[in-house]
Parts: C-alpha cells; sequence; structure tokens
C-alpha cells in the first residue's frame, strides 16, 4: 500500500518538484509558491476570515514546506501533504485567537454573523426572486460558509475547491474517512439549509 | 424487541421515518463516494422518492452556488518573497547550526572563563587570537619562500653580465682555436690584464697559479 502510494506520488508533478527543491533546486520550490498561493490563501481565507491573516498563514505554510525539505519523501500527493499543514497551522491560529478576548470572531470581517440576514433582509426584500449580483451572491456564499464549524469549512473547501476525495480529506484533516462522510454530509445539510431559502424565493432563511 | 423497535420509530422524526437511507450516503452518492453497488441502490430508492429526489437537487443547487465565491488575491511580490524569506531562514538556520555543532567543552569553557558581569578580561583570548596568529604564520612563510625563490632564481641577464668580459673578448679568443692553449696562455700572463678567467675554469685555479707562479 505504501509502494503503492509512493509510485502515485512519484507520479504527482508536485511531488517531483519538491523532489527536485529537495536537491536545492529553489526554482522548483518558486514554482510550487506560485502555483499554491492562490488556492492556500483561498482556504486558509475561509477558516480564518481575514486576508491578511490568510496570507502570513500561507507564507508560513511555504516556509515550513522549504524547512522540511531534507526530509522529504514522496508518499503521498504534494497537495495533501500541504494541506495538511495548512490545516495544523489554521487550527493553532484559530485556538490562540480564542485565547485572546480580545479577537474577533471570523464572519465580522463583512458584517459579522448577523450579516446574511442583513444583507438579504436590504437587498432582496422588495424583490423575493431577483438575480443577485456576483459579487453579492459570493459575500453571502462567504457568511454561509463562515456559519460551519471550522472542520466543516476545511472538508468543504477541500472537497470543493481542491477536489479531495474523502480519503485525501481525512489524510489532511487526520480523521477516518467515516467521521470525513459524516462532516462533510452535515456541512451540505447545513449549506442547503442557509441557502435554500435563496434558491427558492431570495429570502432570509427563517431563525 | 418490538417494544424497542416501536419506541425507536416514535423518537424519529417524520422526515427520518419516511427516509430509506443515511443522509451521509445520499451525499456520498453525489460525490461519487459509494461503492457500485451502494450507488445502485441508493439511485433505486431515490428515483422512487420525490421528496428524496427534490432534497437530491437542492443540495446539488447549494454546493453549485459555491462556485461563485471569490478568494482574496494575493500580492503579486508574495512569491518572491517568500522564497527570500524561505532562503533566508535556511541560511540563519545553517548558521545557527553549525554553533551548535562547536564542541560543547568549548563552549562551556567559554561560560567557565567568562569574566565576571561588569569586569573586562584584559588577557588575551586564544579563542579568538588563533585565526590571527594563523595567518600571520601563513603570510611570513610565504614572504620567506618568495624571497628564497628571488634569491635563487636567475635570469637570463645575469648570465649574460657574468659572461660579459668574455662575450666581449669572444672573437679573440675564438681566433687562438684551442681551450688548453689559451688557459696557458691565461696563466702565463701573456693575455692581457683585466681579463677574466674562463667559464669553465674556477677562480681556485687561478689564484693557486698565481700563488705558484
Amino acid at each position: 500500500m505504501a509502494t503503492a502510494d509512493s509510485q502515485s506520488a512519484i507520479r504527482d508533478p508536485d511531488a517531483r518538484l519538491m523532489l527536485m527543491v529537495r536537491d536545492g533546486n529553489t526554482g522548483a520550490f518558486e514554482q510550487l509558491v506560485d502555483k499554491y498561493r492562490s488556492r492556500l490563501v483561498g482556504v486558509l481565507y475561509q477558516l480564518v476570515g481575514n486576508a491578511d491573516e490568510a496570507e502570513d498563514l500561507a507564507q508560513d505554510v511555504f516556509l515550513r514546506v522549504y524547512r522540511a525539505r531534507d526530509n522529504y519523501q514522496p508518499t503521498a500527493k504534494f497537495s495533501t501533504w500541504l494541506f495538511t499543514i495548512a490545516n495544523n497551522l489554521a487550527l493553532n491560529a484559530l485556538r490562540s485567537r480564542r485565547r485572546k478576548p480580545t479577537s474577533q470572531p471570523p464572519a465580522t470581517e463583512s458584517g459579522g454573523m448577523g450579516g446574511l440576514e442583513q444583507m438579504v433582509g436590504v437587498s432582496s426584500g422588495a424583490m423575493p426572486s431577483r438575480i443577485f449580483a456576483k459579487g453579492e451572491m459570493a459575500e453571502i456564499i462567504r457568511l454561509a460558509i463562515s456559519r460551519l464549524s471550522e472542520e466543516q469549512r476545511m472538508a468543504v473547501m477541500l472537497n470543493k475547491y481542491e477536489g479531495m476525495n474523502y480519503r485525501q480529506i481525512a489524510e489532511v484533516m487526520n480523521k477516518s474517512e467515516m467521521a470525513i462522510k459524516s462532516l462533510l454530509s452535515r456541512a451540505r445539510y447545513a449549506l442547503k439549509e442557509i441557502l435554500e431559502p435563496y434558491l427558492a424565493n431570495g429570502q432570509a432563511p427563517g431563525p | 424487541m418490538i417494544r424497542t423497535l416501536l419506541l425507536a420509530m416514535k423518537t424519529m422524526t417524520k422526515e427520518e421515518r419516511s427516509t430509506p437511507i443515511k443522509k451521509d450516503d445520499l451525499v456520498a452518492l453525489l460525490d461519487g463516494e459509494l461503492s457500485k453497488q451502494q450507488t445502485h441502490d441508493v439511485k433505486q430508492v431515490v428515483g422512487k422518492d420525490r421528496r428524496l429526489r427534490r432534497e437530491v437537487e437542492l443540495l446539488k443547487q447549494t454546493w453549485k452556488l459555491l462556485d461563485h465565491l471569490e478568494t482574496p488575491e494575493t500580492d503579486g511580490d508574495f512569491t518572491q518573497n517568500t522564497v527570500c524569506l524561505a532562503l533566508q531562514k535556511a541560511e540563519n538556520a545553517s548558521a545557527d547550526k553549525t554553533e551548535q555543532n562547536a564542541p560543547p567543552r568549548l563552549a562551556k569553557t567559554e561560560r567557565n572563563t567568562a569574566p565576571p558581569l561588569g569586569t573586562e578580561s584584559r588577557q588575551p583570548q586564544w579563542g579568538s587570537l588563533g585565526p590571527t596568529l594563523a595567518w600571520s604564520l601563513a603570510f611570513v612563510g610565504c614572504f620567506v619562500t618568495a624571497f628564497a625563490l628571488a634569491a635563487s632564481w636567475t635570469t637570463p641577464d645575469d648570465r649574460v653580465i657574468r659572461d660579459l668580459p668574455v662575450i666581449e673578448r669572444l672573437d679573440e679568443y675564438r681566433s687562438i682555436g684551442d681551450i688548453e692553449f689559451l688557459r696557458q696562455l691565461h696563466e702565463k700572463h701573456i693575455l692581457e690584464a683585466g681579463e677574466e678567467p674562463l667559464p669553465d675554469q674556477p677562480r681556485e685555479d687561478a689564484g693557486a697559479a698565481e700563488a705558484t707562479s
């Protein structure tokens, strides 16, 4: 199994780039950073809810990747390894944030936890079935995701935007496949509950 | 047993009673995570239930809505900054490692010989003087070697200067023809005064000849 994983990892072009980084090729590292920076910042932003913090965390992830280059073994896809580091760092950041009494929850950056209702109450009260502007819809989705738990958010981001299957997500989040199946199910039903009113008539969901 | 089942049925919601499949399986079906058999079974159940079909449709639509999510743009310099920072950190770590790899006894010695706070040691620290001393010795060594080489080195000009008196009278010597006859002439001072001995004749011989004459 481990051999099969290693074989598939070696077929992964990013794992091959990482092997070049291990051999001292700085250009390969630059390619990896360039390829993953937006994706990583995107996932981390949904977790921590702050663009600057997400960028700092992403940089920290890459620094850790570079620091670990000497001991790198392509036992899994490079992206799985990268997002495992990202997940651990993000969870640590959220934990330390919770310990600080003055810190703000992620969703407050643009409107707070009540932003979804406010937005829809103002914008769609008179036009129940109107089509949302692109930016407005993006904000509604962002707020809907922010209502999920941290673990649900991570699982959704990896599944939806990174195209990872349950096994890969389980590896990243250090959980069983069954746990991920349950986590994603709850997340998708929660999103359905939150967003169903928009799909139906553009109205805010009930309390 | 029957009582337990009835109790369980009572505690189930209306929705759960009418749903013969788990929500996890419904989502897993959409994610393509079920086996062939499971997929077939779940699809059969969904196909027969209008409410489940709608549920699946809503799950699909809300999932599709997530395509509208926007992510923050990273700074254009992000890559360059990150690579530079990584290299810098690696360099610092390497320097730290070198320091850590120094013999522990030396570090301990340094701590033990450190002067008390507020005092300044005037004694030379051999640890710091060592490299300077080594460089100084190497420099002196190089200088001496270079001087010795220069002293022993004979340039073509030196040879010409040394042989100049012979060269000046070379035609005269050649006209004599025989080197032995030439030596005899030299020994009997027949040649002009101020002449130099022949190149292959040591000066001692000339001196000895003078002494015997």
